[in-house]
């Protein structure tokens, strides 16, 4: 018997009528890790709260959901709540109390547990996810990572069976994701736990996965391993294509043959015994004037008069129409940097040009008309009207272009606050374009967004750049700041520790580079993107 | 983990100190002001070193003094009088005497809630808190958490709204007031959409199920229990001598007024009685010494042992 089978399910929001699921059929055995992939609004969030009634959406089911043989609605919710897990995508938001320690117990409390049975579990845990060294730690105190390993330890505490996780990363910086999803990845092959987990960011989840379910408008079109997957990358959706990890993206532009890589270690088997038509890539090296949008020079920055420097005499010269992306872990200060750029933050010593004119120069909110406009990483905090119409007509200007452009026409007369993370997202890019900016900074611009918008993010970029404009973006993402940057500088310790253009910058980092660049390291030369990998190794372009 | 007295169980800290604050208000002998005073302000040093002399000195002492006089100026019972006021009333031995005592009663609570902020943590108090209320204990506790959360995400949206050129530090007056109050409104929104997720998460997780249980880090030791046995029989003693310690200050000064047999000595020039303390009154108050000075001997003997063993 299946652990999870689902039957001809329908599923109808109440308000809208909207169906936002169409005959799925589906069955999921006790063990597997199965990766749930698809656009932003496809459905996959109202698919996993289904497989769980305490928190599944209100509205009209048909079809049926067993679990363990019996209709999921009936599933008493003491057996729910000890047997499936759930994470959502907020880190935040989901943690309930102040203190870590107290957040691993609260389950356990629920369920009524004594304290002795509590205090082995939660010990237990918390040497399972290493959360000894902040056990003490007030919840607000810890990292978007950390709060997220919280959120999992929190839920494995109550020994579930099945964990099922809703886009857990989307929130996360590369690094933080890479080993959140090595320890789902381990909780699933050590202790047998079944992962049904929904992802945009497919590189590190494929290599885990048993299954891959792709859906789209609400239907499950495709349903395979991810060595099938790879085969037959080629007659699958657009989206797909550009979503998969770099390795099989690889095999496919090839049009390789075989058993298709997926990780960059079998990548890098299977590239160096292809034959190779070009050994070397070159890059264009991009000239700018000599104007500079924004120049800093020596920047000391503090939150507190006491604090330490969360810029320490930081030097930046931004030349006027160029793409300009600023890496680094979390914590080095990106945000920081972003609202100092953006004149929201004052440093405390230190001079900013912004055009040639000082910053302080600028008087009453001139910096921030036509001049210089930041979307920030949360982009919640910007959205106030009850509509995205209404969203959009607060700035004005052609919000119709606009709004096609971004792919919310769709949306006019949803509540900002009802959007999926991509689409928020996108709404703010749209407010962001509509004030008409001169230099735009961007704060994790890609973040929650699939393999296909960030095409047409792409588009905008460089559509900005040929107006003249300056785009300046704090991103994680090291493949999209690869394909789209010009110029790149690392943050490391407060200060600017590299600052080169894009090529130069990934062939120069061993670890924080791009797969493509990780697979063909030693075999082509100066090859960054999977473009350029592809490329080398057929002789065709691929843009 | 704390040692001493910190590392005892929350009970422990707790009832010891709900002791000290009521027994410190209900006695107003000479005798147990100063062991309280003295004990209090020990242990206020041991937990907060040189910190803790310079709040005495420019803060409690003062007040102290402040206080004292207050009563002698505003108060003007008494049978000894010490000088006339220039408004004409007379200034009173009495009134001075029961001002300092309140002054000192004063002082030594304060400095008990200084200790118990030392040693009483959140986590604590809410441990012991949770096992009696445990529904409001997490309500607290959710608050607790987020006046934090909100208070950033407050800069959060005003940061954002600035960089988008809606700052509320520009434009006229009536922009300003729109612009501030539009922020508010987001926070609402967002708070409103978080609490949302939160209570999903909590359901998942089965809040609301049946014989929900409260969580304690704490574990209850033998020396524990000892100390919780001592801090009852020391109650108990006290409370039995609370009456072998009392005191008038009005109109006469008089120190252990119902001791029936032994001398009665005055003090020479000055109109005030102090009959010897009686034997239950001194086991009341050497039994009070005991319990004040407690946590000050659990971390001494706890620090000899350590210079021991090293």
């Amino acid at each position: 018997m299946a652990q999870f089978e689902i039957k001809d399910l329908c599923f109808t929001y109440p308000l809208n009528g909207r169906r936002a699921l169409e005959n799925i059929n589906l069955k999921i055995e006790s063990g597997e890790f199965i990766t749930v992939c698809g656009r932003s609004g496809c459905g996959k969030t109202t698919l996993l709260r289904l497989l769980k009634s305490a928190i599944a959406p209100k509205g009209r089911i048909e079809g049926s959901v067993l679990y363990n043989g019996s209709a999921a609605g009936d599933i008493d919710l003491r057996t729910q709540a000890g047997e499936i897990g759930f994470v959502m995508q907020d880190p935040q938001t989901q943690a309930v109390t102040d203190k870590v320690w107290h957040e691993l117990a609260f389950g356990l409390e629920n369920l009524g547990l004594d304290n002795s049975t509590i205090r082995l579990r939660v010990a237990e845990m918390a040497s399972y996810f290493g959360i000894g060294g902040w056990f003490d730690s007030r919840v607000d105190e810890l990292s978007g990572g950390q709060l997220q390993m919280l959120n999992l330890a929190s839920v494995m505490v109550m020994h579930p069976s099945v964990l099922i996780l809703d886009e857990p990363t989307s929130q996360l910086d590369p690094i933080s994701a890479r080993s959140f999803i090595e320890t789902v990845d381990k909780i699933n092959k050590e202790l047998g736990v079944t992962v049904i987990l929904s992802e945009h960011r497919l590189e590190e989840v494929f290599p885990c996965s048993d299954r891959v379910i792709v859906m789209d408008g609400g239907r499950i079109i495709s349903d395979s391993s991810v060595r099938e997957l790879g085969a037959t990358l080629g007659s699958q959706l657009e989206f797909v294509r550009l979503s998969v990890p770099s390795a099989m993206r690889i095999f496919n532009d090839c049009s390789g043959t075989g058993e298709c890589p997926v990780t960059v270690r079998e990548g890098r088997k299977w590239l160096s015994e292809q034959s190779i038509a070009s050994k070397k890539c070159g890059h264009k090296s991009v000239s700018f004037g000599e104007k500079n949008a924004v120049e800093m020079k020596d920047v000391c920055f503090s939150y507190s008069r006491d604090g330490e420097n969360v810029l320490n005499n930081l030097s930046l010269k931004i030349p006027e129409g160029s793409v300009f992306a600023v890496l680094g872990a979390n914590g080095a200060g990106k945000s920081t940097l972003a609202k100092v750029m953006a004149g929201i933050l004052k440093p405390h010593r230190g001079k900013i040009t912004v055009h040639g004119k000082r910053m302080d120069k600028y008087k009453n909110g001139g910096l921030w008309q036509k001049n210089i406009t930041m979307i920030p990483q949360d982009v919640r905090a910007l959205f106030t009207a009850k509509t995205v119409a209404g969203e959009l007509d607060k700035i004005g200007g052609d919000t119709a272009a606009v709004s096609r452009l971004m792919r919310i026409d769709h949306l006019a007369q949803s509540h900002p606050f009802d959007l999926s993370g991509g689409e928020q997202q996108r709404l703010a890019l749209a407010e962001g374009l509509l004030t008409q900016p001169e230099i735009l900074i961007l704060d994790e611009p890609t973040k929650g967004m699939d393999g296909e918008f960030k095409t047409i993010f792409a588009d905008v970029i460089s559509r900005l750049r040929s107006e003249g404009k300056t785009v300046i973006m704090i991103s994680h993402d090291i493949e999209f700041c690869a394909s789209n940057a010009e110029l790149c500088a690392m943050l490391f310790d407060g200060s600017i520790a590299s600052f080169s253009q894009a090529h130069e910058f990934f062939n120069g980092n061993h670890f924080y580079t791009t797969a493509a660049n990780r697979i063909s390291r030693g075999i082509i030369e100066a090859a960054v993107t999977r473009e350029d990998v592809s490329a080398c190794v057929t002789g065709k372009s691929f843009q | 983990m704390k040692s001493g007295f910190r590392g005892c169980h929350p009970a422990v800290n707790i009832s010891f100190f709900i002791s000290v604050l009521v027994f410190g208000m209900l006695l107003r002998h000479p005798v147990t002001l100063v062991i309280a005073v003295f004990a209090s302000l020990a242990y206020y040093i041991r937990l907060s070193g040189r910190y803790a002399a310079r709040t005495f000195f420019r803060f409690l002492l003062p007040m102290l003094i402040i206080v004292t006089a207050l009563n002698l100026l505003t108060n003007h019972y008494g049978v000894t009088e010490l000088f006339i006021l220039p408004s004409g009333n007379r200034a009173t031995l009495e009134s001075a005497a029961a001002g300092l005592v309140t002054g000192i009663m004063m002082v030594s609570t304060i400095l008990w809630f200084f200790c118990w902020n030392e040693v009483v943590t959140e986590d604590k108090f809410m441990s012991v808190f949770g096992r009696i209320f445990p529904v409001p204990a997490l309500i607290i506790m959710m608050a607790l958490r987020f006046v934090p959360l909100y208070r950033r995400r407050l800069h959060e949206i005003s940061d954002a709204q600035t960089g988008i050129g809606r700052s509320r530090r520009t434009g006229n007056i009536f922009e300003r007031i729109r612009r501030a109050g539009s922020i508010i409104q987001i926070l609402i929104n967002w708070s409103l959409e978080s609490a949302v997720e939160t209570s999903d998460s909590m359901r998942s997780r089965g809040y609301g199920l049946r014989g929900r249980t409260g969580y304690s880090r704490y574990r209850m030791t033998g020396f524990d229990a000892a100390a919780l046995i001592f801090i009852a029989a020391a109650d108990i003693m006290i409370a039995l001598g609370v009456s072998a310690l009392g005191c008038l200050y009005n109109p006469r000064i008089i120190i252990n007024p119902d001791v029936s047999s032994g001398t009665v000595y005055l003090i020479s020039g000055v109109n005030a009685t102090v009959n010897p303390l009686s034997a239950l009154g001194a086991a009341a108050a050497a039994a009070y010494a005991v319990l004040c000075f407690m946590p000050l001997i659990m971390d001494l003997k706890e620090g000899v042992k350590w210079r021991s063993l090293k």
